[in-house]
């Protein structure tokens, strides 16, 4: 069992373990991917983890207008809508403007579980592809991502975020939805919308959605062969978390599991599957992962 | 760098840091924000351009087109003063940092920095939009004209699973494993017709865009840029002539400046329109 900084409370070490598990998920099943289909699983691979940035960069956007906030790096960094926040990430920022963002991220807990679970190469393509795909969805396609160094690089020392939305890029319509300056009239953002969600609900959605693109793609670039991967990929992800909640937990229950495990183990009971139905996504996940780990755990 | 036959290579880097920043500058002043419209769609165009010219070139020459291949190109120029420190060589992968640049220095001492970066920007993307067909990825986090930074970091990746499965083989040798970088190599590359090349083709582009957005005032902004351009350039070249007791001559020009004047030698059909060339003669050459 790892060591709990003193300053820890509960709600922090769930936030952990949900971090960590939404982690593992894509390096396990990615690693599955890559080692039994090669060149074509990357392919799927990285095209996933695009319309998962893109999805999540259409959202964000959607949440910010809605909210009378610009659609520039200022609100895309600061405007919260992002990840649910954790103490093991630090970050340095140079400058964050609405036309530019410059920020290091000096520790990533994603990095390091990546690394400890031999998937380190398989971190590097989520990095490389998630951050393009979702800065440019959120700012109509027009921002310049630029992170040259990151975390899931050997020998680099932080990830170093360089990103640009320059009105001169823009229509006339999106310069006003981007900057205050181009708007006649210009509304108050309404920030209270963005209060903090809880660790269990930021990263049960981001799961899903992860999760649910590389099933559809696999399926969709691959067919029945993909089909296969995911599910030996599943087999492997529950013996995977298995191990690791006995690390953690000596005796976990159904309660332990909906507070540190991004995935509802009754996958029914998510209302956000509503809206992600294709490749029996969520049936393969409910009967090849939930149910074998909730067997395993003996729950 | 500063040696005897490095000095004229500088001297040809630094007219063409000065056309960008002073046909940048007359651009911004006449045309306001759509100025900077115009500077960066005509620096996308030029890096696009450029990029799928390289490519061609490479296929050409029966050679794949990864970023190793890129890399190994020696028909370049290169300023000596770049100091540059390459620190992944591969078909997937180019990292490099710039730990000095002429054209970061240029714009810094004369304040220049503002039109610098809509360079720095824009070319690095767009080269390699256009090398790869927008399939690669680059990446610049670190910008020496940039108030933070005391370096210059790009990554570019290119990943065979980004292509499709018939491309990969044409681009990539995936018999073999990327090769890690040779040890720091400071290369003189001294292609001066590629050098022409650029300053030409720059100068094209930014026409290009100053008439596509402003018509008639943006070609009078070109116009006047280029005016300045004249004054700035023939001082530039009497004081590198007079800094090495050297008549600014002829001769000295042809070293020095990167463009072949000589009539005979006809560049300017090579990369201009006749409209950019009779601009360019008028307002331009006239002066200089």
């Amino acid at each position: 069992m790892r060591q709990i900084p003193p300053d820890y409370t509960k709600e922090d070490i769930e936030a952990d373990h949900l971090q960590d598990q939404y982690t593992l998920m894509f390096g396990i099943l990615g690693r599955r991917i890559l080692g039994e289909l090669g060149t074509d699983g990357e392919q799927a691979l990285r095209e996933a983890v695009r319309r998962y940035g893109a999805d999540r960069g259409l959202r964000d956007r959607q949440k910010h207008l809605e909210a009378g906030c610009k659609i520039n790096m200022y609100s895309a960094f600061n405007c919260g809508a992002g990840l649910p926040g954790n103490k093991r990430t630090h970050s340095i920022r140079f400058q964050s403007v609405p036309e530019v963002h410059t920020s290091q991220v000096l520790t990533c807990p994603m990095a390091e579980i990546w690394d400890r679970y031999d998937c380190f190469d398989i971190g590097r393509i989520y990095c490389e592809e998630f951050h393009f795909a979702y800065y440019n969805t959120y700012a109509f396609g027009k921002a310049k991502v630029n992170l040259a160094t990151t975390l899931t690089e050997r020998g680099t020392e932080y990830c170093s975020f360089h990103v640009l939305l320059n009105p001169a890029d823009l229509s006339e319509e999106e310069k006003a939805r981007c900057f205050e300056e181009y708007d006649e009239k210009p509304e108050e953002a309404d920030l209270s919308q963005f209060q903090r969600i809880s660790a269990q609900e930021g990263y049960r959605f981001l799961y899903l959605r992860l999760y649910y693109y590389m099933a559809v793609t696999l399926q969709e670039y691959l067919g029945e062969q993909g089909k296969e991967t995911l599910i030996h990929g599943l087999h492997e992800l529950a013996g995977v978390v298995r191990d690791y909640i006995r690390e953690e937990e000596q005796t976990p229950d159904l309660c332990y599991l909906e507070n540190n495990y991004p995935a509802k183990m009754d996958t029914s009971q998510d209302p956000n599957w509503m809206v992600y139905q294709e490749g029996s996504a969520r049936e393969l996940l409910q009967t090849e992962f939930c149910d074998r780990l909730m067997k395993e755990l003996q729950i | 760098m500063y040696s005897y036959s490095e000095i004229p290579f500088q001297n040809q880097q630094d007219c063409l840091s000065s056309l960008f920043l002073t046909l940048g500058s007359q651009i911004m002043k006449v045309m306001g924000r759509k100025g900077e419209t115009v500077i960066r769609k005509a620096v996308q165009k030029f890096g696009v351009s450029l990029g799928e010219e390289t490519r061609e070139k490479l296929k050409q020459e029966g050679k794949r087109q990864s970023l190793k291949e890129l890399a190994e190109q020696k028909d370049l120029f290169l300023d000596p003063r770049f100091r540059i420190m390459p620190i992944r060589t591969r078909q997937q992968e180019l990292w490099a940092e710039v730990h000095t640049c002429p054209i970061a220095d240029y714009m810094k001492e004369r304040e220049g920095t503002g039109i610098g970066l809509m360079f720095c920007e824009e070319f690095c993307h767009a080269f390699f939009k256009g090398y790869t067909d927008g399939k690669a990825q680059a990446n610049l986090s670190k910008v020496l004209m940039g108030p933070f930074d005391n370096h210059c970091r790009f990554s570019i990746y290119y990943r065979p699973a980004n292509l499709e499965a018939d491309k990969r083989e044409q681009v990539f040798d995936q018999e073999t494993t990327g090769e890690e970088a040779d040890l720091p190599d400071r290369k003189l590359l001294h292609n001066t017709k590629w050098l022409q090349k650029l300053y030409l083709r720059l100068y094209a582009s930014l026409y290009e865009e100053a008439e596509a957005l402003g018509g008639k005032e943006g070609i009078c902004a070109i116009a006047l840029g280029l005016r300045t351009l004249a004054e700035t350039q023939r001082k530039d070249l009497e004081k590198w002539a007079s800094a090495r007791r050297m008549p600014c001559d002829a001769a000295f020009i042809e070293d020095n400046y990167p463009v072949q004047l000589d009539e005979e030698k006809n560049v300017f059909s090579s990369y201009l329109n006749k409209e950019e060339e009779t601009l360019f003669r008028e307002n331009f050459l006239k002066r200089f």
